[in-house]
């Protein structure tokens, strides 16, 4: 069975009608008929008191002149009251000289006192009988009660008479006043189910009445209408975002949260060719070149995980069957509370770029392995050259006249200048190779041996060189020697009438650990800042600055081989700080580049 | 009947004379009966007494409508004013002649059915055993007497 809760409306309503209706008829009943009877017992004591006066006083003749059959007349005069069970006439000394009793009830017994008594038989009405001021004898009456049980009766049945009628015309009334609470909630049930189940948000109830309905109506509507213009806003701005997808050169994509693609745009139609349903959720990647695709979905299934942002570069398939480099990014869209509501991300075709740059690094390989061979094929000669100019100038010195020797003398500056011209050269194309450094490299130590290749330099120009505490970094020694050796070899190089100071330190700044080699010399111009680092790159050309122009080139390929940079910050005669940086782990190794320069 | 043998004991005499006491109160005088305001209603045995003291007793500290009971005994008609109340014994036909005479505001009481046909005003009967009385009411009237309408209830006949 239902509960009333749970009920219709229209019901309920004539239900409270009904009950309203019936306890206020009850209660209005109960009241009349617990007044009735409370009158109607004083009433009752009223009229009989008075009774009960006529009959003892039209009684005084019959009991002094001792006539039983006048006084019995007189008490048959109570036959019109059908509710006298009994009325006796007394003597004086306690006989009866009449009795009346239609139903053969007994008198009651004979009391001095005059009064009325109920009881629950009844009413017992006791009344002297005087004449000329003498009691002459004594009426008892005795009255049934069932007179206010009638009367309960009758006031019942009209009470539930009433009640029946007025249940009638209030369920009348009811059902149609009910129409007035009723239809304007049916108006908004059928209003909300209308747009619950076709999403219509056009939809708006009628108002029918002025009251809270009307309010609830009203407010109902303005509800409706709120969400019918964010649902069109919403709409345009989907449109909006469609649009912009569409009108993209890039293939644009859509993902749910948990990585499942769910719009992809026109130009992956145009690139993919027929089939694209394929592609959405995870079926893109039949599309992704067999060698990029674990690490494609690794890196995915990362992002995915830990909402970093997506960054790839992969081969797709098009539709001819011929694989494109793409590089595709994506970014997690989060709402106000910082979770991922969406992921929108675009590939675009690098093919060319890609391709451009391939046959860049392979040509520059090419020029590097060129160089590398040629100048470690050119040692050689360069060898021969000075060894022999040496032998000619010792064995053969006297056959030389000034003229030759001076020409010889030439000739050796020539060649050990050409030497170290080529072991330059040959340095700057090592520094090009990267090592892997499997364990970290002690740069105090480094900067140790740095110091004892350099003792002649050092000694001869006075210079006092020192370092501060130096990390474990992770760069080949040779290379980091070669590094440290230039740019101090430089600030010794590049002094001033003073004696130089050097000094070495490295402090750590984010991932990378930044050296700064500081010196009091020379100084150098702003304006040759970048340029200082270009391969034969010479401000100073007189003889007092001897090099060959490599020195800063070298520093820089091998700092940028590393992941580092190389920057300079001087003040012209006051001196020059070099700065390198170089990561503080482990980089991951290239094989490909290690490969190519190798072979 | 043991129940009725009580009041059955009692002497004709004793129960007439409760009655000729109770006559009065159901009578009313006209005010020219009596000789003044203060004047008792006189009860008076014409005649022979057949009551010995019951009269007396009956009428003791007796009083209707403020005046006073009193018992009188006569062997003459008695002079107006003198007796409001006059009781014959006896039934003869004289007697009743005698009393009618006696003018307004007497009420005379004799006996025997003739009595009332003769021109009295209340005359005792015995019926069953039972004292009973007869009333001409003209009579009364023309004595200027009112009687109580239940007095007229309980007479065993009246005379219209």
């Amino acid at each position: 069975m239902r509960t009333f809760r749970d009920i219709p409306i229209k019901q309920k309503l004539v239900i409270m009608n009904m009950a309203a209706t019936t306890a206020a008829l009850l209660l209005a009943g109960l009241g009349i008929v617990l007044t009735d009877s409370l009158l109607f017992r004083r009433y009752l004591q009223r009229d009989l008191s008075s009774l009960a006066k006529i009959i003892a006083d039209n009684s005084t003749a019959a009991l002094t002149f001792n006539d039983p059959r006048a006084a019995a007349e007189t008490l048959g005069a109570l036959r019109a009251r059908t509710h006298v069970l009994s009325a006796c006439i007394y003597r004086p000394n306690g006989s009866i000289l009449a009795r009346y009793a239609p139903r053969g009830s007994a008198c009651p017994a004979v009391d001095r006192r005059d009064e009325i008594r109920f009881s629950r038989e009844g009413v017992v009405v006791s009344q002297g009988i005087l004449l000329t001021g003498q009691r002459v004898g004594t009426l008892m009456l005795f009255y049934d009660l069932g007179e206010i049980a009638e009367r309960i009766k009758l006031y019942g049945s009209t009470v539930f008479g009433v009640l029946t009628a007025s249940s009638l015309l209030a369920l009348l009334l009811s059902s149609r006043l009910r129409t007035v609470i009723e239809n304007p909630i049916s108006q908004l049930v059928r209003a909300s189910t209308l747009v619950s189940e076709t999403g219509d948000y056009g939809t708006r109830a009628e108002k029918l009445s002025g009251d809270e309905m009307g309010v609830l109506v009203d407010r109902f509507n303005a509800m409706l209408a709120g969400i019918q213009s964010r649902d069109d806003d919403l709409k345009r701005e989907r449109e909006r975002f469609r649009f912009m997808a569409e009108s993209m050169p890039q293939k644009i994509f859509t993902a749910t949260p948990t990585g499942d693609v769910d719009y992809l745009n026109r130009q992956w139609v145009e690139f993919a060719g027929p089939g694209l349903e394929r592609i959405e959720d995870w079926g893109w990647a039949q599309f992704v070149h067999p060698e990029d695709l674990e690490e494609n979905l690794r890196l995915w299934r990362h992002s995915i995980e830990t909402g970093e942002p997506f960054h790839f570069e992969h081969r797709f398939r098009r539709a001819d069957g011929k694989y494109r480099w793409h590089l595709s990014r994506a970014h997690a869209m989060r709402d106000a509370g910082g979770k991922i509501s969406m992921w929108i991300g675009s590939s675009t075709d690098i093919h060319e770029q890609k391709e451009k740059e391939e046959a860049l690094r392979r040509a520059n390989d090419d020029l590097q392995q060129f160089a590398y061979a040629a100048s470690h094929d050119l040692q050689e000669p360069i060898r021969n050259v000075a060894v022999y100019s040496e032998i000619v100038s010792r064995r053969y010195h006297d056959l030389l006249d000034a003229e030759g020797q001076q020409f010889l003398g030439f000739l050796k500056e020539g060649g050990r200048r050409l030497a170290t011209l080529v072991n330059d050269l040959l340095a700057y194309t090592r520094a090009g190779m990267a090592e892997i450094v499997e364990a970290p490299v002690d740069s105090s130590v480094v900067f140790e041996h740095t110091l004892a290749s350099l003792a002649e330099a050092i000694r001869e120009s006075q210079a006092t060189v020192t370092c501060g505490p130096l990390p474990r970094v992770y760069v080949g020694e040779a290379h980091l020697q070669q590094v440290f050796q230039n740019l101090i070899g430089n600030a010794l190089k590049y002094r001033n009438e003073k004696a130089p100071c050097i000094h070495v330190s490295a402090v750590g700044r984010g991932a990378d650990w930044c050296f700064a080699v500081e010196d009091n010399g020379i100084g150098i111009d702003p304006k040759y800042k970048e340029k200082i680092f270009g391969v034969f790159k010479r401000l100073h050309h007189d003889r007092n600055y001897s090099g060959t122009g490599i020195g800063l080139a070298i520093c820089q390929r091998v700092v940028e081989r590393y992941g580092g940079r190389i920057w300079v910050e001087s003040q012209p005669a006051k001196g020059s700080t070099f700065f390198f940086t170089v990561p503080r782990h482990a980089q991951p190794g290239d094989p490909a580049q290690v490969e190519s320069s190798v072979g | 009947m043991p129940s009725r043998a009580a009041p059955e004991q009692i002497s004709e005499y004793d129960v007439k004379a409760a009655f000729l006491m109770n006559f009065a109160k159901f009578v009313e005088w006209p005010s020219t009966a009596f000789a003044s305001s203060g004047s008792p209603i006189a009860i008076c045995i014409l005649g022979k007494d057949p009551f010995g003291r019951a009269m007396d007793d009956v009428v003791e500290g007796e009083t209707v409508n403020g005046r006073k009971v009193t018992v009188q005994r006569m062997t003459d008609p008695p002079a107006p004013k003198t007796c409001q109340m006059v009781f014959a014994a006896g039934a003869g036909k004289e007697t009743a002649k005698a009393l009618s005479g006696l003018g307004r505001g007497v009420l005379t009481v004799g006996e025997g059915e003739n009595f009332v046909r003769d021109g009295g005003i209340i005359g005792f009967v015995i019926e069953n055993r039972r004292v009973r009385f007869d009333i001409n009411q003209p009579a009364a009237v023309a004595a200027g007497l009112t009687l109580s309408s239940k007095l007229l209830s309980v007479a065993r006949a009246v005379e219209k």
